[in-house]
């Protein structure tokens, strides 16, 4: 079997992985941040060690800054609901997830302004295109990294320092880089940064978080959520301080010790090694794909302006149909369709037939991708 | 003083009190996370307990470091 859905979630995880939470589930388990017994302290012990992995891979102000959640849809909804208020103006890009345009349409109810950037059909963002929506009441620009689409990378870095320029806060989705390409807090400008743990962070399902960067005042910042935090239990408010501000009920251990893991993983093959490693195959499968004739390819046909990510289509086959038969015919697992983000496929001039997705991860290789594409080679000789 | 007198550093959360042990523990300060103790507050959480004859150099070390402290304790 050839896994291509990286981009959804990726698989395999390295086996330290899975061990490292065995190893909680049988010798720590308990509630971090509660009790205060030996286990309970080690649970705690190693929350601490989360956070500081993940200040580490994104060069985080401080480990403390960091909230943990369920994933980035929640840390995003965090991010987007916690800074803007009734009257903000927020912009934002058209290759958006719907796990930022959703939040946005919904604030957009309640007084939010919202505008949105038009990326061009190869889903690059030109960041004087977003200058030049900057408003009087422009608060925040709202940004994902590279498209779950077609992986094509946003200069975030260039549009950050447009926000320093203007006094405006930058929020960014990394859902589809973090974990595959440097991401740098301090030197890309980054002040809210949404991560999920599951894809190329190697983790667990169940992980992500926001981090919080030290331009942002958390006490203008309002939670999404209440509830117990293991401090300050006296009082009924919720705590001031980061993260127990933002960050309430018992967290992913389990998970969290996964995501250790993971990044670890990540640390010791080399985040180099990894672009590395991803660059080539993508351009691999990008130039056997165009050989193709009735394959269209989207995107930037270029590895080093874009994630892993593929995106084809085979005129003549229903995205479904190739998915299908990807998976029943040749062993090949890979997403089809609109991918949580309409607006993309929009950009890109593939709405509502969507494409078929790869997405390759560090455990592919040349002989996976030279699978694939004979694949699709054999599936679009069928069209006449 | 004897070395079995204890103080307690009350911190905001058990975050903070890993932070904190971190911190002392690169200075060779030795402590414990140990449950706070009802008589000092009702928080559930823990708090940071470290030798007595420490607690001078404790208190610069965190200081140094923008470490809050919510509290300080002689346990008797
Ligand atoms: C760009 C982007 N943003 C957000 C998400 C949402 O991730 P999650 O489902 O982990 O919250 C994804 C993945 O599906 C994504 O690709």
């Amino acid at each position: 079997m050839i896994y291509l859905d990286n981009a959804a979630t990726s698989w395999p995880k390295p086996p330290s992985v899975a061990e490292a939470m065995t190893d909680f589930m049988d010798h720590i388990g308990a509630n971090p941040g509660r009790a205060g017994h030996r286990l309970a302290v080690k649970a705690g012990q190693l929350v601490y060690l989360a956070r500081e992995a993940v200040a580490e891979i994104f060069h985080a102000p401080d480990p403390l800054r960091i909230v943990f959640g369920y994933n980035i849809t929640e840390s995003l909804n965090l991010g987007l609901k916690g800074i803007l208020n009734p009257g903000d103006h927020v912009i934002t890009s058209s290759m958006e997830h719907n796990s930022m345009i959703r939040p946005l349409r919904e604030l957009q109810k309640y007084g939010v302004e919202l505008s949105i950037v038009k990326c061009d059909v190869e889903g690059r963002l030109s960041p004087s295109d977003v200058e030049a929506q900057i408003r009087s009441n422009t608060k925040l620009i709202a940004i994902t990294h590279a498209s779950n689409v077609v992986g094509t990378l946003i200069p975030i870095r260039d549009i950050g320092a447009i926000c320093r320029k203007h006094d405006i806060l930058m929020l960014v989705d990394t859902a589809q880089s973090a974990g595959s390409y440097p991401i740098d807090m301090q030197r890309d400008n980054i002040d809210l940064l949404g991560f999920t743990g599951h894809k190329s962070l190697c983790g667990p399902t169940g992980t992500g978080g926001l981090i919080i960067g030290e331009r942002v005042d958390e006490k203008q910042m309002k939670p999404l959520i209440q509830g117990g935090t293991g401090s300050y239990s006296e009082h009924e408010e919720q705590p001031f301080f980061l993260p127990d501000a933002m960050e309430s009920g018992t967290l992913n251990g389990v998970g969290l010790a996964g995501l250790i893991a993971g990044i670890e993983w990540i640390q010791k093959e080399g985040l180099d090694n990894i672009r590395h490693h991803d660059m080539m195959l993508t351009q691999q499968l990008i130039n056997g794909l165009l050989q193709i004739p009735k394959c269209i390819v989207y995107g930037t046909h270029d590895a080093r302006k874009q994630t892993s990510t593929v995106s084809f289509n085979i005129k003549g086959m229903a995205s479904s149909e190739v998915g299908l038969r990807l998976d029943e015919e040749y062993d090949i697992l890979c997403r089809i369709g609109l991918h949580c983000a309409p607006m993309a496929h929009k950009t890109i001039g593939t709405f509502p037939n969507g494409t078929v997705r790869f997405g390759i991860s560090y455990f592919n290789t040349n002989d996976d991708i030279k699978r694939a594409i004979e694949a699709v080679a054999g599936l679009s000789q069928e069209i006449t | 003083m004897s070395e079995h007198q204890y103080t307690i550093l009350l911190v905001y959360s058990s975050s903070y009190a890993v932070r904190a042990e971190k911190i002392l523990r690169k200075e060779g300060i030795d402590t414990k996370m140990i449950p706070i103790p009802r008589h000092i507050s009702s928080n559930c959480g823990v708090c940071v307990r470290i030798h007595t004859d420490d607690v001078n150099d404790a208190l610069e070390v965190l200081d140094n470091s923008n470490l809050p402290l919510d509290g300080v304790y002689n346990l008797d």
